[in-house]
């Protein structure tokens, strides 16, 4: 039995300004990401890869399209469902990390239990465990602002991984870390997606990282311009794309 | 998110940056000590008058006089006519009642006794043992006031020459003590008709303090004074009648004067209205300073919303982010409101703990100072029920003020605040 895909989006299109200025986003995208698949995104800046994560991610409205979540459209989520869904399914990782560099590590961590009004006890005893997971135990009294680069980025997958998600979204994980901690980075992530199952969508242009992905999702323009990826992914692709002479 | 969690994190937001904080508090404390020390001083000065008099309200006791007309005289060009049911009184023209309407009105239902209310004249207050006299203007019969008494008893219908001295009248006389005072026979002078003096023997059934609103009034009983008033030639017509109603629930005050209105031209007002004018006074100068009040906290009120405004701004990236992580509008909005009702809370409340020490001070200095003439008079009095409502009006104010800011925050798209720098 195949699963249902964890995303999928069809005919995605999205503009942005008004009247002259405007400017397309993306151009109908369609897509599927299957449960426990690692996907980057890749494309020039300006190709609309962030774009589209954002709308994956349900952090931004598409202007026309559709946009599932294991198989439930969430076109009609009110604001608040939404907030609800991105809270408890979603985990996110940006480049610039967003941590609240006046709290401590352990307080960033329990953000997201915080949000979804978890009791202290146990938002506490979750984000110790995701910080043993990233091997931060020994962080977790300090600020945020006193840890290096790489340290930050594994606060920021122990943020993303506290709530047990169904996907992460990586904006540019290793963008502002130098190789040695990008690639203790890449390492977390990639075992989280083996041995957790988390979906991870990266959203790079460092090749060599989505070269460690099942599949590469190629933006120019605002068009998925082509498919990359294991023979696993490749079949499902082929299986799309049959669906769609099939229609 | 919690509201415990939202309360934290707005107060660790506020500390965070504790000279604004400070600043903005500080333009709340100035609004509410303000309003602390206005609304004191119309407590005081309330709390003064209920004692003075106030348990008096005496239910179910009305004045009852004829109904005025008033334009009897005066005014206009037109030359009236003569009214023999009406007494020409020194240049003022004013109606009279006589014994047929005191009678009148206490055949009213429900009325328990009617009694003229005389005008006497008294001159002069002696002890036997002291050889001055001292001027005693102010007799009056006695009203049914309940009297700050310092010792001795009211008095009652069934005194007879009896009489309630002033406390400032101990000393010249002789008493050591107000309570040396009780039971003690003075003499009460006073003219007839004729100007001849005629004195009578009282007791002192009680000791009254002083007070602005009793002014220099002597109470002496009813039968002392109707001897009186007989003697002077007042007991035919009368300027008013003291009615007393056997239901003396202060509800049925309504019905109680529409009947006595209706008994004949009569006007009736209650001891609770008589006190009400001088109550209303003093309300409309507390209220003209609670406006000055309330303009510093209007003013206040900018300085939350530009505090906050500011901190939206700065926190900007925060606020994306907790709505990147599923935060609601509504929760955002919720946190940035309740830092400004807490700024509110905070102001009030050290301006209120501020506002309770100054009036303690400044009521203590007063009382020895220009306040010494009315005794038991707390010039600034903050009850927890004007605390409390101060604060609250503040932390409502404060929320007024907020929800711009905080409506600002929580309709900030998470992409863009996040993108932000």
């Amino acid at each position: 039995m195949e699963a249902l895909p964890v995303l999928k989006a069809r005919e995605i299109v999205k503009t942005y300004g008004k009247k002259e200025n405007t400017f397309v986003a993306l151009k109908g995208v369609s897509l599927e990401i299957n449960p426990g698949e690692r996907v980057a995104i890749i494309g020039k800046s300006g190709s609309g890869k962030s774009t589209l994560m954002h709308i994956l991610a349900a952090l931004d409205h598409p202007d026309s399209g559709e946009l599932s979540f294991s198989g439930k459209s969430v076109d009609s989520f009110s604001a608040r469902k939404l907030a609800t869904l991105r809270n408890r399914k979603f985990g996110f990782i940006f480049q610039q990390f967003f941590l609240n560099y006046r709290e401590t590590v352990l307080e960033n961590v329990m953000l997201p239990l915080k949000i979804a009004g978890v009791k202290p006890k146990e938002r506490k005893r979750r984000a110790l465990e995701a910080l043993a997971e990233v091997d931060l135990s020994n962080k977790v009294k300090s600020k945020a602002s006193e840890l290096s680069g790489g340290q930050k980025q594994r606060v920021c997958i122990a943020r993303a991984l506290v709530t047990s998600p169904k996907v992460i979204f990586a904006d540019e994980p290793t963008g502002n870390l130098d190789s040695e901690n990008g690639a203790r980075v890449e390492d977390l992530l990639f075992n989280l997606n083996k041995e957790k199952e988390i979906t991870l969508i990266i959203v790079t242009h460092d090749d060599e990282l989505a070269a460690k992905c099942d599949r590469r999702l190629h933006m120019k323009d605002g068009i998925l311009t082509e498919e990359g990826g294991t023979r696993e992914a490749a079949r499902s692709t082929a299986h799309r794309k049959q669906k769609l002479v099939a229609l | 998110m919690k509201l415990l969690d939202l309360l934290r994190t707005a107060n660790r937001n506020l500390s965070r940056s504790k000279l604004r904080t400070f600043l903005t508090v500080s333009a709340i404390f100035v609004g509410a000590f303000t309003l602390t020390l206005t609304t004191a001083l119309g407590s005081g000065a309330q709390q003064y008058l209920d004692r003075q008099l106030g348990n008096v309200s005496a239910p179910g006791v009305f004045y009852v006089t004829p109904k005025s007309d008033t334009n009897a005289f005066g005014g206009g060009d037109d030359v009236k006519e003569y009214d023999p049911n009406k007494a020409v009184n020194g240049s003022q023209f004013t109606a009279t009642l006589t014994q047929a309407d005191v009678d009148n009105l206490g055949k009213v239902s429900g009325v328990k006794e009617s009694e003229p209310y005389y005008t006497v004249t008294g001159t002069y207050l002696t002890r036997d043992s002291a050889a001055k006299k001292y001027i005693a203007s102010g007799l009056t019969q006695y009203n049914g006031l309940s009297l700050d008494l310092s010792a001795g008893r009211l008095l009652t219908s069934a005194d007879k020459n009896s009489i309630i001295l002033p406390d400032n009248y101990l000393e010249p006389m002789g008493f050591a003590n107000p309570a040396d005072a009780v039971g003690k026979k003075i003499t009460v002078g006073y003219k007839n008709l004729q100007q001849q003096s005629l004195a009578r023997e009282v007791t002192i059934v009680g000791v009254m303090k002083k007070s602005f609103i009793t002014q220099g009034d002597i109470y002496i009983d009813n039968t002392l004074v109707k001897d009186m008033a007989t003697a002077q030639g007042q007991d035919k017509r009368f300027l008013a009648a003291m009615v007393t109603f056997s239901d003396t629930n202060p509800a049925s005050e309504g019905a109680q004067k529409d009947a006595l209105s209706k008994a004949g031209n009569y006007s009736a007002i209650s001891l609770k209205e008589q006190i009400k004018t001088i109550t209303t006074v003093i309300s409309a100068i507390t209220t003209a300073l609670n406006v000055v009040g309330v303009i510093a906290l209007f003013a206040a009120s900018f300085g939350i919303i530009n505090t906050l405004l500011m901190s939206v701004y700065e926190r900007t990236q925060e606020v994306g982010l907790m709505k990147a992580l599923g935060m609601h509008r509504a929760k955002v909005f919720s946190l940035f409101a309740i830092e400004a009702v807490l700024v509110g809370f905070w102001g009030s409340l050290i301006a209120v703990a501020a506002g309770w020490g100054v009036s303690n001070l400044v009521s203590q200095w007063a009382s020895n100072a220009f306040l010494k003439d009315f005794e038991g008079f707390t010039l600034l009095v903050v009850t927890p029920q004007n605390a409390v409502f101060v604060i609250l009006l503040i932390m409502l104010i404060a929320f007024v003020a907020g929800t711009f800011p905080a409506i600002k925050a929580s309709r900030l798209n998470p992409i863009e605040a996040l993108r932000s720098e």
